[in-house]
């Protein structure tokens, strides 16, 4: 990551590294409002997983998208590394939000929004990439069939 | 809202520590240069707004999906698994 913390994507980050409740702070915009969420191990099929907000009827599916065939490779601001009490030499989670919303053929995960975990606090931040303009909001996660 | 008015070359403070130049105006586009220190995020609003709206559209995901995903991509996956080792398989996205 070229960035001034030296902060190391733990690769998978699904699995046992994944904390059972992460605390976003601002929420996920437009839902700043819910904030605790929390990943039932039987919810968790890598390399998707499912969050479910603790204070209302919320869910997300997410992906781990380090293991998407398509050389992620994001840059991350070092205010958002503060934020969620990160400081070099640290390890971060980082996860996709997938969009089933078009159908399963069309699913996509928003890789230039991804939300990046502390996993020894469990705070969270959805945050948008340094290199953004390399990635996009709706990246498809299936090839098309054709 | 402040509203000014800045000519080409000309800049403005926000704070001690960002400068935001006017380096050309084209028609309707402005080319703004930004100095900042490495912490402040500098993202386009349209960008954050896509965002939002991407983050909007997929909420209330049922652990059905879950699964619906997982068939997904196990049925798409069996042409690319010779070189992967078993574990992989089960790991890895192929996507588009």
């Amino acid at each position: 990551m070229n960035s001034m913390m030296d902060v190391a994507v733990k690769i998978p980050a699904i699995l046992s590294t994944t904390p059972d409740k992460i605390t976003i702070a601002g929420g996920l915009p437009p839902f700043v409002k819910a904030c605790r969420y929390y990943i039932h191990p039987k919810h968790q099929s890598p390399p998707f997983l499912r969050i479910e907000c603790e204070d209302q009827d919320l869910s997300f599916l997410l992906v781990d998208p380090f293991l998407l065939e398509c050389g992620y490779k994001p840059e991350f601001f070092d205010a958002d590394f503060e934020e969620i009490g990160l400081k070099s030499g640290d390890s971060t989670l980082v996860l996709a939000i997938v969009n089933l919303n078009r159908g399963i053929e069309f699913a996509s995960c928003n890789l230039v929004g991804p939300i990046l975990l502390n996993p020894a606090n469990g705070r969270g931040k959805q945050v948008v990439l340094k290199n953004n303009t390399l990635f996009s909001s709706r990246h498809p996660l299936f090839k098309s069939k054709g | 809202m402040l509203v000014l008015t800045r000519k080409t070359g000309e800049t403005l403070m926000l704070g001690d520590s960002v400068e935001v130049r006017v380096l050309r105006v084209d028609g309707d586009e402005v080319r703004l240069g930004i100095v900042a220190p490495r912490s402040v995020s500098i993202v386009r609003g349209e960008l954050l707004a896509d965002i939002r709206a991407e983050t909007q559209s997929a909420a209330g995901a049922a652990l059905s999906q879950l699964e619906n995903l997982k068939r997904e991509l196990a049925g798409r996956h069996a042409p690319q698994s010779q070189r992967l080792t078993p574990d992989q398989q089960k790991m890895t996205v192929p996507c588009g």
